[in-house]
Parts: C-alpha cells; sequence; structure tokens
C-alpha cells in the first residue's frame, strides 16, 4: 500500500511553524478481556524536533503502550501516529520496518541487548538491515560507543556489562541510524541512583548537543529537569502537559 | 539476502552454547538416521538362515559363470561367451535351485570349464585364494556324488530289497560346522531319531530327508540301511571329474535319522460357505540327498578310488563360504567375484531371491496356482525369508522417525528459544523476510552439520569394517553418499519445517507482542 502523506493544509497558505516530528491522533489501543479495556484512550501529541519529552504517570497509565505505538512496535486500534508525514498504522509490516530502521530509536528497560553478541555487534545490529558498507559500520560504532563512554569495552559481551553499561549499549544501538526519534522506555527503570543520573546524562547530552529528539518514559521525577516538555498519562489519557526543567 | 544468511551463519557460530547442543542433538538423529538406513541395506543375522544352514555357508561360489546377468554379457570381452550344454550333470545346490539349469545349460566364456577345479592343486590354490579374502571365516566345499541306492526295509526285514533310485551322496563337516546340527536341535526338525554328532565322522551312518516322498515318491525312515552304489570318480585328460558307474563299489549306510526342512508358507484366501477364510501351506526345501559325515565320504572315496584327497578324483559342487560378520555378506561377496572372475559368487540370500524369480525351489502341494510362483521382486526381498513376521523394517521406522523427531524438537526450541531476540529484530527494524533467511540459514546449518557429525560417527565406524573386508573405497564412497543425501535431506527438511512453524507464527505478532511475551 502506498504510504499516506499527510495534508497539513494548503499550500497557497504554507504554515511556517515548526512541524511536528511525531504526533498522534485520537489514538486507542484497548485489549480484549471479555470487555475492551482502553491501555491509550483518545491521545492526541505533538512531538517537534529537537525537543525532549518525558511522559510521566502511575503503573497501567499507559505510558509504555503509548511509546510502542509511537515506535511502530504496536498496531492501534483506532487513531493515527503519523511520523514524518507516513501514517504508522496505515503502512505494511515491511514498510513499518522500513521506518524502525531508517527513523526510530527505541530503548528499552530491560536493555534487550543479543547476549552472543560483543557490544559492538550489538550496536551494529540495525546496520546490518541497511546497505550500509562494512567500513561505515565500523566506523559509527566507533562514534556511538564513543559518545556514550563505552569506546573501551567495544569487545565485551553483555553478560560482561554492568547494568549502566548495557544500558548505554542499548542507547548506541538505537542511535546507530541517526533516527528521527529517541524513544526511551523507562531506560533507568531497572538501574540504582547514581547509574541512573549517569544515563539520564547521556540522553541529554545527546539531546543537548547533536538536537536528537528524545521520548522518555519515566517514574522517576529527577528527570523532568532534562525535559523541554512533561506529559501527564492517567488511565490512558493525558491529563496533563507541563514545563520540563529545560523549558521556555 | 546473502547478508542476513551470514548473519544466521554467523550466530550459529557466535551462540556456541546453544549450537553445541543444538549440533549433538542433530548429529543423534543423523546417527539414528544412518544407523537405521545401514540396518536397512544390510540383513538381519538371521537371515536365510535355514539355507544357510543346510548349504554349509552365507556365500555360494559356483563353478563357471552360472549366474549370469544382462551386463555381464554385454560387457566388451576379447573372450566370447558360448552354450555350454553339460549341465544335465549338474549336481548340488545348482542343481536344486536352478532346475531349469538341468536342461537347457548355460553359457560360459569359451574354453571356460564348469570344474570349479580341475586338478587337486588347483583346488587347493582355489581355497587358499578364497581364505586369502577378507571376511572370510572358513570355506566349506559342496562335496556331493550321484549315486544309485537301493534300500532296504528295516533291520527285521532286511533281506527285503526295494526298487533302485537316485540320489547324491553329500558330505557334511559334522567336526567344525555346527549350524545345520543347531539349526536342527533349536528347531526340532529331525522327524526321527538325531542329527550328527562329532563322533559320527568316518561312521557308515546318513541322515535323509523325511519329506523326500513328496520329491521321488520314496519313504525312508530310521535304522533302515542303504545300500549304495558308488561310482569310481576320476579325472579325465581335461581334468574333468567323471563318474564311472560300470565299477561301482557297494557300501552301506544306517540312516541314524530324518529330518524336514520347513522354508516358509503360502497364505491365500478361500471362499468358504461361511464366507472368506485364510489357508496356509507350509513349504519344505526337499533335496534327494543322502547327508553323510566328511570322515565317512573320505572313507568311502578311499574305498572307490584309493586315494586319501577327495580333490585328485573329485570337484565340488559349490563352495560355501562361512563370512565373519553377515551384515558384510554383500561386501565380502563382491570381494570374491573380483578375485574370482571365472566363477558365479552370490549370497546365500541374494540367490534366495534370484532362485525364486525363477521359480520356487520348493514343491507346493496344495495351494492353488494363482497364488504361485511368486514373482514379484518386492514379494522377495531379503527380509521376508524364514520368519514369519520381519521387525526389521517396523524397528527401522521407529528409529528413523525418533531421528526426525529429535530434529524435529530442536530446530523448534531453537526457534522458541530465541522469540526475544525475534523481538529485538523486529524492533530495530529488521523485515520478516530478513530474519526468515537468517533463522532458516542457522537451522540449516546446524542440522546439517550436526546430521553429518553423527552420519561420519556411523559411517567412520561402518568404512572401517568395510575396509577391514577389503571393499574397495570407491563402493564405499558410493555407499556412504547415497546414504549422506538421504540423511541431509531429512534432517534439514524436518529442522526447516518445524523451525518455520513457530518462526512464522512469532513474526507474525508485532515486535511488542513478542516482547511481552518474554
Amino acid at each position: 500500500m502506498e504510504p499516506q502523506r499527510v495534508d497539513y493544509g494548503p499550500v497557497e497558505s504554507m504554515d511556517l511553524r515548526p512541524q511536528p516530528v511525531l504526533s498522534t491522533r485520537k489514538l486507542n489501543r484497548a485489549f480484549h478481556l471479555g470487555a475492551a479495556i482502553y491501555a491509550v484512550h483518545n491521545v492526541d501529541l505533538d512531538i517537534y524536533p529537537g525537543e525532549f519529552v518525558v511522559i510521566r504517570g502511575p503503573s497501567g497509565s499507559g505510558k509504555s503502550t503509548l511509546l510502542s505505538l509511537l515506535a511502530g512496535l504496536d498496531r492501534p486500534t483506532s487513531g493515527r501516529v503519523i511520523m514524518d508525514g507516513l501514517v504508522l498504522n496505515e503502512l505494511s509490516e515491511a514498510a513499518l520496518a522500513d521506518l524502525r530502521r531508517r527513523k526510530i530509536g527505541y530503548v528499552f528497560q530491560f536493555f534487550n541487548l543479543i547476549g552472543h553478541l560483543t557490544a559492538r555487534q550489538n550496536v551494529a545490529l540495525p546496520m546490518a538491515f541497511t546497505p550500509a558498507p562494512q567500513w561505515y559500520i565500523d566506523q559509527r560504532c566507533k562514534e556511538l560507543l564513543d559518545l556514550v563512554g563505552l569506546g573501551h569495552r567495544a569487545d565485551h559481551l553483555p553478560g560482561e556489562l554492568s547494568g549502566g553499561e548495557q544500558q548505554r549499549v542499548a542507547i548506541a544501538r538505537a542511535l546507530a541510524n541517526a533516527p528521527s526519534i529517541l524513544l526511551a522506555d523507562e531506560p533507568t527503570g531497572n538501574l540504582d541512583r547514581k547509574t541512573a543520573k549517569q544515563i539520564a546524562g547521556v540522553f541529554h547530552h545527546i539531546n543537548e548537543q547533536y538536537r536528537q529528539t528524545c521520548a522518555m518514559v519515566t517514574h522517576d521525577p529527577e528527570l523532568e529537569s532534562y525535559a523541554h516538555r512533561v506529559i501527564f498519562m492517567a488511565d490512558g489519557s493525558v491529563v496533563e502537559t507541563v514545563r520540563g526543567g529545560r523549558g521556555r | 539476502m546473502i547478508r542476513f544468511a551470514g548473519l544466521g551463519l554467523i550466530n550459529s557460530l557466535r551462540n556456541l552454547n546453544r549450537s553445541l547442543m543444538t549440533l549433538a542433538a542433530m548429529a543423534m538423529a543423523g546417527l539414528m538416521m544412518t544407523a537405521s538406513l545401514s540396518v536397512q541395506q544390510g540383513y538381519p543375522a538371521g537371515e536365510a538362515f535355514t539355507y544357510r544352514a543346510f548349504l554349509g555357508g552365507d556365500i555360494l561360489i559356483y563353478p563357471g559363470r552360472v549366474v549370469v546377468e544382462a551386463a555381464h554379457l554385454s560387457q566388451e570381452d576379447s573372450t566370447p561367451w558360448v552354450w555350454s550344454r553339460d549341465a544335465g550333470e549338474l549336481t548340488g545346490p545348482l542343481a536344486y535351485l536352478h532346475p531349469e539349469a538341468r536342461h537347457p545349460g548355460h553359457v560360459l566364456p569359451a574354453g571356460q570349464s564348469r570344474e570349479l577345479a580341475q586338478s587337486a592343486r588347483a583346488y587347493h590354490d582355489l581355497i587358499d585364494r578364497i581364505k586369502a579374502v577378507p571376511g572370510v571365516m572358513r570355506v566349506s566345499p559342496y562335496w556331493t556324488i550321484p549315486v544309485p541306492v537301493m534300500y532296504y526295509g528295516p533291520p527285521t526285514d532286511y533281506m527285503s530289497p526295494r526298487p533302485v533310485y537316485h540320489s547324491v551322496l553329500r558330505a557334511r563337516d559334522v567336526v567344525a560346522e555346527t549350524e545345520l546340527a543347531r539349526l536342527m536341535s533349536e528347531n526340532e526338525l529331525m522327524v526321527t531319531g538325531r542329527y550328527f554328532r562329532p563322533e559320527d565322522d568316518g561312521q557308515m551312518v546318513a541322515v535323509v530327508d523325511a519329506g523326500r516322498r513328496s520329491f521321488d515318491g520314496t519313504d525312508i525312515s530310521m535304522g533302515q540301511v542303504l545300500q549304495i552304489l558308488v561310482p569310481r570318480p576320476f579325472r579325465d585328460q581335461e581334468g574333468r571329474t567323471r563318474l564311472d558307474y560300470t565299477r561301482t563299489v557297494t557300501v552301506e549306510l544306517t540312516v541314524i535319522g530324518t529330518y524336514v526342512l520347513p522354508s516358509r508358507s503360502i497364505i491365500w484366501e478361500v471362499e468358504t460357505p461361511s464366507g472368506p477364510a485364510t489357508a496356509s501351506e507350509q513349504l519344505y526345501f526337499v533335496t534327494p540327498e543322502v547327508i553323510v559325515p566328511l570322515g565317512t565320504m573320505e572313507k568311502i572315496v578311499n574305498l572307490a578310488t584309493g586315494v586319501t584327497d577327495m580333490a585328485q578324483v573329485l570337484s565340488p559342487a559349490a563352495i560355501l563360504v562361512i563370512v565373519d560378520n553377515f551384515g558384510f555378506v554383500e561386501a565380502v561377496a563382491s570381494q570374491l567375484q573380483e578375485a574370482l572372475p571365472a566363477l558365479s559368487v552370490t549370497s546365500v540370500p541374494r540367490e534366495m531371491v534370484r532362485t525364486n524369480l525363477a521359480g520356487l525351489p520348493e514343491r507346493i502341494v496344495e495351494a492353488p496356482e494363482d497364488v504361485r510362483p511368486v514373482l514379484r521382486p518386492e514379494d522377495l526381498l531379503p527380509g521376508q525369508w524364514g520368519r514369519p513376521i520381519d521387525v526389521s523394517p517396523l524397528l527401522n521406522g521407529i528409529l528413523f522417525l525418533v531421528a526426525a523427531l529429535v530434529a524435529a524438537t530442536n530446530a523448534t526450541i531453537l526457534v522458541l528459544e530465541r522469540r526475544r531476540e525475534l523481538g529485538v529484530l523486529k524492533a530495530v527494524g529488521a523485515r520478516n523476510q530478513d530474519i526468515m533467511v537468517m533463522v532458516m540459514t542457522e537451522v540449516i546449518v546446524l542440522a546439517f552439520t550436526g546430521a553429518t557429525l553423527g552420519f561420519l560417527l556411523v559411517q567412520l565406524y561402518g568404512s572401517a569394517v568395510l575396509v577391514t573386508t577389503g571393499t574397495s573405497w570407491r563402493l564405499i564412497a558410493q555407499l556412504a553418499w547415497k546414504e549422506w543425501i538421504m540423511v541431509l535431506g531429512v534432517t534439514g527438511s524436518v529442522s526447516l519445517v518445524f523451525s518455520l512453524v513457530p518462526a512464522l507464527s512469532t513474526l507474525r505478532m508485532t515486535a511488542s507482542e513478542v516482547l511481552r511475551l518474554q
């Protein structure tokens, strides 16, 4: 199916406001457990280039489900997820995989590194599905591991790395194909406070230095200080949006 | 595509612990499949045992090229093959197993004698050459002399002779050969009296077939004294054995036992007023032989000719070879044929199949015409002889099935264990077909490598044994190649199918669902 381009308005009245990298419109995700239970309910959201958005809310509020929908890892029940003008839920499986590869970086709470691959090989994994030549893959891996401060642990297996180091490898992997947006699902949730702060620092650095758009789901209120915007969710809906520590 | 296949290959190497387990399981599957195939192609130890025991060996060596196939005749040969008309003199198993050969004769290379050996020296040389072939354990010549027999009634009626009939005096080495004695005792095949014991060697005693009444109408029972007119054997100028019946020696043999040799049954369906029912007939392998111990035969020949070495005046009707390992009887037979190109070498099981294709050696009395003879080769495969039910195909089938299940289970586990990895690959942007190529490559590499390892384990042992029996490397390679392809084909296809199913079901889910499963 031909990807559908979203018409943001007539050309003659060109909208000069910044266009969102990622938007949702009336987004719903229901799970059918006897009756339909909405994990995400009528969410309208726009994330703009270079923005650092933190999504907070109590457990079961639908944060992680929303992030999965934003990343194209899950299909919405209704509504739309729009990325760079493409409606994700109307894409074929192959086109969606292509979009995930090129435009989305995803960091999991439990790292999800592949245990039998070294840090370097884990970082190279998303590039293995592109036509990138090997020399480029090698150079990019080195850059990214240096960026997250793990250049010296490139040949270590995940089992030989600490939790924080594993998460940094996961961040490097998510950045491999220079995505339009970096999505992170509680990246510090499985780490001690000190390591969590280091990881938050990595996200901050990437966002600050490279203008990498980031959206992070977290329980940790301290991470609000790194955000431009903080979105609060409850019962699957966005209940409040406030400025973060870096918001203007 | 190649990149993803490469990834699969690298994955299987990198994830060595898991790969080793899968390799071991696949090797086990390959091993069992190879063993199953090898067993299927060989003979069970008891194959055609009745015939082997009666004839006295596992391989038959006939004089001349009497077992001729079209391939032999079509070979470019400078020696023409000509029609031999002296087959009417045939005795021994060739006459029993190839009744048609008695009258029409057969083709032989021109100038070749139908004698196994034309002198005592040639005979002993021949025996030495046979013994030198690897895998040959013992050689047992089939000594026979066609003799007219006059038999007397029971001892109480000693003076009332019956008509003369033709029989064949046959020698058994009752000291060295134990197979027939074992067959007789274990299966209670002696109808009356007993079989020979080693101490009977040299005594004027005989055992005869109790079933020969159906053969030529005569009836012999235990305790009867047979008066045998032994012709004087001699070799003519060309070294051929001749029997002079004008100068016979009369010897008397006491029958110490009569036996029967049941071979198999024919079962057919008959219509009865109460509906269809099955009827059967037990078949017997019957010969006109009067069997005497070898020492007795030597004594008789000595009486008739004055020689102590029978080979000076006689040439055996055939030579039986007992092999070390019956599982490799065909390999030994092919080596013997290579070593003795002027003779016909065939294994007893194969000879039984061939004989049955030409006409049953057993006499059928009751079975209707339409159930005899059995002419379909598939009905005559080795494995269907001498036993009411042959379970080896069933056992082979079970072994093969278990091997396939091992391969299938491992292929399934290999994929199921990696669901999270598949989910991660999806999440980082791998397309389903890329993931499939990767997984399939890994499964195929592991299945093929494992199956080959298992195959090699069995094959190395098998080849070592075959080499000791003198089988050529070319033949071993030919056998191995076919089995290898079959083992790879089955293991590979089973593994592919059983990994494809969980892989497809995993990839049909969204990445989020797959990761949530873990």
